[in-house]
C-alpha cells in the first residue's frame, strides 16, 4: 500500500483523533468538513481510491463503537467486535450513500448487527448483575451495589440491569443507541432501517420499563435536570 | 425520552467504556492490514457455513455473459465492476437456461414429495479444545411435501468417517461428533432463522414466493438477508445462501426461481469458471470457485450444466490458513440428490 495512513493523535480525554483534531459534538463531526477537514461521507469516498484512507473514520469513530459494545457485552467481546465493525465496513464502503456526511448510524448499524449474535449472552450477563450483582464471566462489570455516578439517588445498577434484560431486543437496541450510540431517532432509524415511527414506539415502551425505577428514587428524577427531549 | 432517562442510562456501567488502547491499536492495524490485502490477520472464523447445521438447525426449528444482461454496472467498488468473471457468468447462465428448460423433466405433483439425500462433511471442526481435524460428517435425508405441511428429515446424525471419500461409512454415531452439532446448533441465536423457520436451505412454500424474481434483486436480498443475520462475511454468507436454495431441493423452486439463482451467483464477486469435478456423492459437474481471503479458503460449487441444479460444494484451504491446514487440504464438503416419491418416508429407487 503505497498511500499514506494518517497519524494518531491522543487527546487528553484518552480519544483518538486524526490528524486536524476531530470535534466532540455530533453536530460538529456530521459537518466536519465545514472546517476544512473531510466529512465522514468524503473519508469513504477516498478510500474507494485509497483504502488506507478508512482509518480515519476508525480513529473518528473506534473508541465510541466500542464503548457501546463494551457497555453491552463486555470489554473482551467489544474489543472483537469493534474490528469487525470496521472490517466489515470497510468491506461494504462500495455501498455506503454519500449524501450521510456522519458515517456514524452506518457504524452503529453494523456494530448492532453483529451484536445479534452474542444477544443471550448480552441478557445472560443483564440478568446475572440484576441477580447476584457481578457477573460470573469475564464480563467483569464492577461493583454490583454501586449507586449511578453522578445519580447517587438509590438507583442501582442491579435494578437498571433488571430492567435492560426485560427489553425486547429490538427496544434495547433503539434505547441503547440513543442513550450509549448518542443517535438521535432518525439517526437510529438509519442504523436499525427501521421507520422513526417504529423508533419512537419502540423508545417509548422501552421508558415504561425504565419510569419505575424512578418513580421509586424521587432523588434520583429530582437529582437530574428536566430536560424533554425532542429530537 | 427525556434527558434524565438517558442520564439514568449513561452512568450504567460507564467503567466498560473505557478504552483498551492497546486492543484498539490492534484492530486499527488489522484493518489497514485488512486495505492492503493481507487478510490473513483477520481470523474470522468459517461462519457462513457450517456444514451440518443447514439441515439439522432447520428441521429442528421447523422441522453469455450476463453481465450486461443483469445490469453488473450497477455494482461498482472503486470502479471496479463486481461479480463473476466473464466464463463463470457465461457457465451460471448455461445452467440457468437448462434450468428452465428442465420443466419438461419430473415435477413433483399434488400429495408427494421431493426426497434429498445429502452429505455434510467437515474435515476440520472448532471444538473446546481447540480444531480437531479428525472430520465429522452426516447424512440426512428429506422428504418435502408438495402440498405443505411438515418436513421430515431422517438420520440426522454424526458420525466420523475416514475421509471424504468414505461417504458410505458405517454411520455409527459417535458422541463426540454429536455433542458438536448439538453445539452448533446451540450457537446459533433464534432470530438467525426466518420469522417462520423457513430458511434459505429449506424454505417453505411461503419464503419461496415472497422472494425476488428477478436475478439481481435475488442477489440483494440473500445478501440483505446475511447481513441481517450478522455474518462477517457478506459475499460468503450470500453465495451460501443463494447455493443453500439452489441445493434445498424445495418443490416449490418453480424452474424459473432456479434459473434466476444461476443468474443471481454471477452477481457474487470474484467467481471463475473452474472446470470440472466431481461431488462427494460422486455426481459429475461444472466448476465454479471462489477465493475466500479472509478464510484463506476457496469455495467450489459444482453444478449439473444439463439440469441445471446444484450437486455439491467444497471449500479448500489456500496459502496461509489460519487453521493451520496445508493448502489444498479440504475444509469442508456438501453433496445431495434429489428425486420425487410419492409417500413420505419413501426412498428412490437405486
Amino acid at each position: 500500500m503505497s498511500s499514506s495512513i494518517p497519524a494518531r493523535r491522543e487527546t487528553a480525554a484518552g480519544r483518538a483523533t486524526p490528524p486536524g483534531g476531530e470535534p466532540d459534538d455530533p453536530d460538529d463531526r456530521a459537518n466536519a468538513h465545514r472546517d476544512g477537514s473531510a466529512s465522514d461521507a468524503e473519508v469513504v469516498a477516498r478510500s474507494l481510491d485509497d483504502p488506507a484512507e478508512f482509518a480515519v473514520l476508525f480513529d473518528r469513530h473506534a473508541v465510541a463503537i466500542r464503548g457501546y459494545l463494551a457497555r453491552r457485552l463486555g470489554a473482551d467481546l467489544a474489543d472483537d467486535l469493534v474490528g469487525q465493525t470496521f472490517l466489515v465496513a470497510f468491506d461494504g464502503r462500495g455501498r455506503y450513500d454519500p449524501a450521510r456526511h456522519d458515517a456514524r448510524p452506518w457504524l452503529y448499524g453494523i456494530a448492532t448487527t453483529l451484536l445479534r449474535r452474542h444477544r443471550r449472552d448480552e441478557v445472560r450477563g443483564y440478568r446475572a448483575l440484576a441477580r447476584a450483582g457481578s457477573f460470573t464471566t469475564a464480563h467483569t462489570v464492577g461493583h454490583a451495589d454501586a449507586v449511578i455516578d453522578g445519580v447517587d439517588a438509590g438507583v442501582s445498577v442491579r435494578q437498571i440491569a433488571d430492567a435492560l434484560a426485560a427489553l425486547a431486543h429490538g427496544e434495547r437496541d433503539a434505547l441503547l443507541l440513543y442513550a450509549w450510540g448518542d443517535l438521535s431517532y432518525q439517526e437510529i432509524a438509519d442504523s436499525l432501517q427501521i421507520a422513526v415511527g417504529t423508533v419512537r414506539s419502540r423508545l417509548n415502551r422501552a421508558r415504561r420499563r425504565l419510569r419505575p425505577l424512578l418513580a421509586e428514587n424521587p432523588a434520583a428524577t429530582a437529582a437530574l435536570p428536566r430536560i424533554e427531549e425532542s429530537r | 425520552m427525556t434527558m434524565t432517562e438517558k442520564r439514568l442510562l449513561e452512568s450504567f456501567r460507564a467503567d466498560e467504556a473505557t478504552p483498551d488502547h492497546s486492543a484498539l491499536a490492534r484492530s486499527r492495524a488489522a484493518l489497514l492490514e485488512h486495505a492492503a490485502g493481507e487478510s490473513r490477520v483477520t481470523p474470522l472464523r468459517d461462519r457462513s457455513r457450517r456444514p451440518t447445521m443447514r439441515v439439522a438447525l432447520t428441521a429442528a426449528v421447523a422441522a453469455g455473459v450476463v453481465g450486461a444482461g443483469l445490469g453488473l454496472q450497477g455494482l461498482v467498488v472503486g470502479g471496479a465492476p463486481l461479480g463473476a468473471s466473464a466464463a463463470a457468468a457465461e457457465a451460471l447462465d448455461r445452467a440457468s437456461a437448462a434450468a428452465v428448460a428442465a420443466v419438461a423433466g419430473p415435477a413433483p405433483g399434488p400429495g408427494q414429495f421431493v426426497y434429498t439425500y445429502s452429505v455434510d462433511y467437515s474435515g476440520v471442526v472448532e471444538g473446546d479444545s481447540g480444531l480437531d481435524t479428525t472430520g465429522c460428517a452426516a447424512r440426512h435425508e428429506i422428504w418435502q411435501p408438495v402440498d405443505g405441511g411438515p418436513v421430515r428429515v431422517g438420520r440426522v446424525d454424526g458420525i466420523t468417517v475416514a475421509s471424504a471419500a468414505d461417504p458410505a461409512a458405517t454411520p455409527v454415531p459417535d458422541p463426540a461428533c454429536r455433542d458438536l452439532q448439538d453445539r452448533w446448533m446451540e450457537d446459533v441465536p433464534v432470530e438467525n432463522l426466518q420469522p417462520d423457520g423457513a430458511t434459505w436451505g429449506l424454505p417453505d412454500r411461503a419464503f419461496v414466493v415472497g422472494l425476488p424474481t428477478q436475478p439481481r434483486a435475488l442477489y440483494e436480498r440473500a445478501r440483505a438477508d446475511a447481513e441481517a443475520q450478522g455474518f462477517d462475511l457478506l459475499d460468503e454468507a450470500t453465495m451460501t445462501q443463494l447455493t443453500d436454495l439452489a441445493m434445498s431441493g424445495s418443490p416449490y423452486l418453480t424452474p424459473q426461481l432456479r434459473g434466476v439463482i444461476f443468474q443471481a451467483l454471477a452477481f457474487v464477486p470474484g467467481l471463475e469458471l473452474a472446470g470440472t469435478g466431481t461431488t462427494l456423492l460422486g455426481d459429475t459437474g461444472t466448476v465454479v470457485s471462489r477465493v475466500e481471503p479472509a478464510r484463506s479458503a476457496r469455495l467450489e460449487l459444482v453444478f449439473d450444466a444439463e439440469t441445471g441444479s446444484v450437486i455439491g460444494e467444497r471449500r479448500i484451504a489456500t496459502a496461509g490458513s489460519d487453521l493451520g491446514l496445508a493448502e489444498g487440504d479440504l475444509i469442508s464438503e456438501s453433496a445431495s440428490r434429489s428425486a420425487i416419491v410419492d409417500e413420505r418416508g419413501e426412498r428412490p429407487a437405486g
